[in-house]
This record gives C-alpha cells, structure tokens and sequence, in this order.
C-alpha cells in the first residue's frame, strides 16, 4: 500500500511559554492510504500538535513530513496554503460552516478555491451531501441543521475535492451518542468506499472502538501504536 | 449599513440644503439684482455719478439685444443719493429704470408686495421702494419721500416723489438700499436728454457668460464689461467653495460613519475566528482572506450607501418640488444675511456620484485594519478559537 504521511524524528518544542514546552518528541509514523487512524492520549499529550503539524497548519521544530514525496516541513508559508488546498482535508471539532452559505455552498467551497468548474462542484456537492445523508439539506444554512448533521456537511467538504488524506480534530466531541455513531458510520463506509485515508485525533472511546489503527501519544512521543481488523 | 444610510441622507440633505440656499442666493441676485453682464462707463466705477453716463446707451442696449444669447438688455440710470422722508433720511442708491424692459431683465415687478409697478401717472413721480427702508423712512403707498442727487455738473437736486409700490427682496440689505424710479424722470428733474449710466443684459444660459463678455469686450473697448463674478464677487467665491465645503462636511460625517464601520468589521472579524482560521485552514490565502474583508466591508457599505443615497434622493427631490419654509423656526434671520427662509434643496449628480465613491473610499480605509487583523491569525489556533 501507498504511504500517505511518513514523519522523520518529528519534534516540536514551544518555546513562547515561560517554559519551553516539548509537544512533540521524535515521532515517526507512516500512514498508508486508505488507512482509518485514530491519534488518541490524554490532554497535553501532542494529539493537535501532532495534527497541526502534518496538516501543515503549524511547522515542526525538527524533523520531516513527507507527503507525496515532498517534505511540507521546509515549505514556504504561500506552498503551504497551495499544499493544504489540493491534498488535505479537515474536519473540525466546531464544523466551522460558514453560516450564510448553504450545506451545498459550504461543501462547494473548497472546489471554489480549488477554481474547478461549477458543474462539477455543483454535482460533486450534491453527491457527496448523499453520501453522508443530506440529499434533503441541499439549500439548508447551517442554523437550521443539527450539530450531527453540521458535523456531516463538514465531512462532506473535507471529502469532496477529494484529498490525499483527511484530518479530522475531535470530530465526535460536539455530538450525541446517536449523532456520533451516525457520522462514524458514514466516516468509516467513505473510507472504505473511497479509500480515503483517516486520522483522528480524539479521546472518543466510540471513535478508537471503530479505527483500524490506534496510535496512543504520551508526553508527546508514542506510546503505543496498535493495528485491530474491525471488518 | 443603517449608520451609513442615516449618515449619507443626514449629509447629503445638509449638503443639498446649503446648496439650494447658495444657488437660490445666486440665482436671485443675478436675475433680480445683477443680471449677468453689466456695462458702465469706466470712471462711473469709482464714481458712480450722473456725468459718468454711458453716450448712445439706448443704441448700445439695441445692439446687444440683437448678439445671439442675449435674452433681454435693461438701460439703467444708477446713482447714489439720499432718501428723506419727515422722519428720517437715508443713503440709497437711486436706480433709474425703464419699467418695462426691467420686467424683461430682472422680473422686479414680481418683488412688488405692496402698491403696484410704475402703472400709475400722478402729480408727483412714482418710487419703489424697499420694505425695510419704507419702515425705516415710516413711509407707505403714497407717502412723499425727497430724493437728493447730483446731476450732470454735481450740482445737488432734490425732488419730491411718491410712493407707488413697496418690494420684498431675498436680502434686507437690498431692500434697505435701493430705491427704483423712472429714468424717464431723472432726465426730466435734470432737464437734460434720457442718460444711462448701466447696461445690464441677462443671458440665455449662464455658460455663455465668459463668449459674450468676451465678445461685448472686444466690441465695445470704451466700456467697462462685468460679469455678475466681477460684480460680486463674493458670489464668486460661494460658488467655489460650496461644493468644496460640502463634499468636505460629507467627508466629515463619513470620517464617523468609517469609525463605525472600522468597529463593526473588527467586530465581525473577531466573532468569525474560527470561520476564518477554517479558511486559511483549507487553503485560502492570507491575502485572499485580507481582500474578502475589504469586499465584504465595500458591500456592505455599498448597501448603506445606495439606500443612503436612494432615501436622500427621494426626500431632497421631494423638498425640492415643495421648498421648506424655514420662517417659524427663526429662518426670517436669513434674510438679514441676504438668503431666502424659504429654501428649495438641490444636489447635483455629480454630487451624488463623488459621495457615492467616498463611501466606497471610506468603506476600504476603514476596512483596512481589521483585514489586516484577520491576515493576522493563525490559522491552528483561528480554527479552536472559544
């Protein structure tokens, strides 16, 4: 299989504190495509950091990410938005919709960066918000849906101007137990279906019952890293 | 957006008030007062007496009449004097006219409030006096009242008159000032052939006002032509620098409205972290997320700022077919300074058309920091902003 991410010796130190604080100590992971991964551990263990820093939202101190061959860790801040936007995908804790827009307009959004054509965003929109059981919701703003079926909108834009891989920080943590499994479902058929590689940051135990692989992160360096068969 | 529509129709409503006043004021002095262009003898400048008559003035004005442009020509004998009733006397400026091609020049007779327009031929000449100076000389219709000037050789004449009609002019100072009679009489007091010492001709359209002094100039070299500019030249300078003030209060009150809109969009920024740490999250560059705030700012200022300027295009055309009687709230002091209480707001396109691109200046200055503020986040900790 195809890796995805391979980290190097990954460290991150935040030296802006009045001590400096090391978020992150010699990680290296490969994540293969299609794989579904949950980054687990308790608070202050690296989880965000960790994510943060192979999303290319924050840079690491010392060390490689390598995706698509290319190490994002030396990228220009400019690359790094070009980078983001055509390989990675993200889901949030808050969904973070844009409430004047649409569910169909939120999940376009990305592919309107991305400066595809308006048919194919259009149909890919429509597609993906089917997928995740909103064919409903099309013309439906953000406040007049659910937290569950917020959370699905945004899977459905992280997925549809199909990246290399999707990050998603704590997705699950907003949600009921209903909505939560509800869009792990959805979360673990599109992984499948689509052979969309997942990471998870999460201390969902409902999230780790379903990865098929769970890296544990303890003071910043990994504790454990486990692979179950779930099918 | 409410802000920007209530600033723009309050300054905009000011602005077109100011602006009907001054143009009123202009309009008024020139048809009624001034005319457009008026001709003297050189030295009846600095002296403005008898012998400083315009010679062949009657041929003169019949020639000007026929220069394409020229919408009527008036003759005047213009001098300065004396009114005296048994209550008092006053300095005034004496102008002898021909009624009827004064009606033509300067609709005078529409001034008359009081009594009638040289329409009647009694023992003793007609004058036409100002409101203020009949109440001042305690003098009424058919009151006798002196006038005393000079004549050809500056010897002194007084002659007795009575009064035919009282006028109300814009300005009090004009109607304190200026007495109207018959020119046809001045030369019968002087015993000498009709003398004019003022041509005045009012024009077609004002923006042939620079050709045909030009032209009036050149044909007669003697003379000495003015322009209403010249002739008052402190109407002039209202014209200058009307717009200018306007355009300047209308900044000022932009200058307010830019503070809210700087706060509002600061506001917005600040409640729309997590909105756009996601943004530049999923790509969107700081400078992409630096020019959505500018557009959004401009849009949304634009939408004030077209209602702003719909509302105060309604309500000025509105005043502007009504008029707006300032005299029950202390507008007759108006008056004193030379401007009518009554007031017709007007505002040019032109006007409205560098509003609207001050709003939209205003709009991006104000915009400015909190875009930059929003260039500012980081995207990791934008997007888990509480």
């Amino acid at each position: 299989m195809k890796t995805v991410i391979e980290t190097k010796g990954l460290s991150k130190t935040y030296t802006n504190t009045a001590v400096p604080v090391e978020a992150l100590k010699d990680i290296s992971l490969e994540f293969k495509e299609g794989e579904f991964t949950a980054i687990v551990g308790p608070s202050g263990s690296g989880k965000t950091t960790f994510l943060n820093v192979i999303g290319g939202l924050d840079k690491p101190t010392k060390g490689k990410v390598i995706i698509d061959n290319v190490d994002i860790a030396s990228m220009k801040e400019s690359q790094l938005f070009d980078f983001r936007l055509k390989h990675i995908g993200f889901v949030f804790q808050a969904y973070n919709l844009i409430p004047v827009l649409t569910a169909t307009e939120n999940v376009s959004f990305i592919m309107l960066l991305q400066k595809r054509p308006k048919e194919e965003m259009n149909k890919r929109a429509k597609e993906m918000l089917e997928q995740v059981g909103l064919s409903d919701k099309l013309d439906v703003r953000p406040n007049k849906l659910s937290g569950g079926q917020q959370q699905r909108v945004a899977v459905a834009r992280a997925l549809a101007s199909r990246p290399d891989f999707v990050l998603a920080d704590e997705p699950t943590a907003n949600l009921d137990t209903e909505s939560a499994f509800n869009l792990l479902d959805i979360m673990a058929r599109l992984n499948k279906e689509e052979n969309i590689t997942l990471v998870f940051s999460t201390h969902d135990q409902r999230v780790i019952d379903r990865a098929r692989r769970v890296i544990t992160l303890v003071d910043g360096a990994v504790d454990k890293d486990e692979t179950f068969d779930r099918d | 957006m409410v802000a920007i529509a209530l600033g723009l129709t309050g300054g905009n409503f000011i602005s077109a008030t100011y602006m009907g006043l001054m143009n009123q004021t202009i309009e008024e002095s020139i048809e009624k007062q001034l005319s457009h262009i008026q001709l003297h003898d050189p030295d009846f400048i600095a002296d403005r007496e008898i012998r400083n008559r315009i010679p062949d003035a009657r041929l003169i004005a019949d020639e000007i009449r026929s220069i394409p442009g020229v919408l009527s020509v008036a003759e005047r004998t213009s001098l300065d004097g004396m009114a005296a009733s048994p209550h008092l006397t006053a300095g005034v400026r004496i102008t002898g006219i021909i009624p009827e091609r004064e009606i033509e020049t300067t609709r005078f007779n529409e001034q008359i409030v009081e009594g009638t327009y040289f329409t009647e031929e009694g023992r003793l000449p007609s004058v036409v006096i100002g409101r203020e100076l009949a109440e001042e000389l305690q003098s009424n219709v058919g009151s006798r009242i002196v006038l005393t000037f000079q004549d050809t050789e500056g010897d002194l004449i007084h002659a007795s008159f009575r009064v035919e009609g009282i006028f109300q002019a814009t300005a009090t100072a004009f109607e304190k000032g200026t007495v109207f009679i018959r020119s046809d009489d001045i030369s019968e007091i002087i015993g000498n052939e009709q003398i004019f010492t003022e041509i005045a001709l009012l024009l077609q359209q004002e923006d042939l006002l620079e050709d045909i002094s030009e032209t009036l100039r050149q044909q007669y070299p003697d003379l000495t032509v003015r322009t209403w500019k010249e002739l008052a030249p402190d109407l002039e300078f209202v014209v200058e620098i009307t717009e200018k003030s306007l355009l300047m209060i209308t900044a000022i009150i932009l200058l307010g409205v830019a503070f809210g809109i700087l706060n509002t969009i600061l506001m917005s920024v600040l409640e729309r972290t997590r909105e756009l740490g996601m943004l530049m999250s999923v790509g969107m560059k700081r400078i992409q997320v630096f020019f959505m705030v500018i557009l959004e700012t401009v849009l949304l200022s634009l939408t004030g700022g077209v209602a702003g300027l719909t509302a105060s295009f309604l309500l000025i055309s509105f005043l502007q077919q009504r008029g707006m009687d300032l005299s029950s709230i202390g507008g007759e002091a108006l008056r004193d300074f030379g401007f009518s209480p009554f007031i017709y707001p007007e505002l040019d396109a032109i006007f409205y058309l560098k509003v609207t691109a001050m709003v939209v200046a205003f709009a991006i200055l104000a915009a400015i920091y909190p875009a930059r503020k929003a260039t500012k986040l980081e995207p990791a900790d934008a997007v888990r902003h509480e």
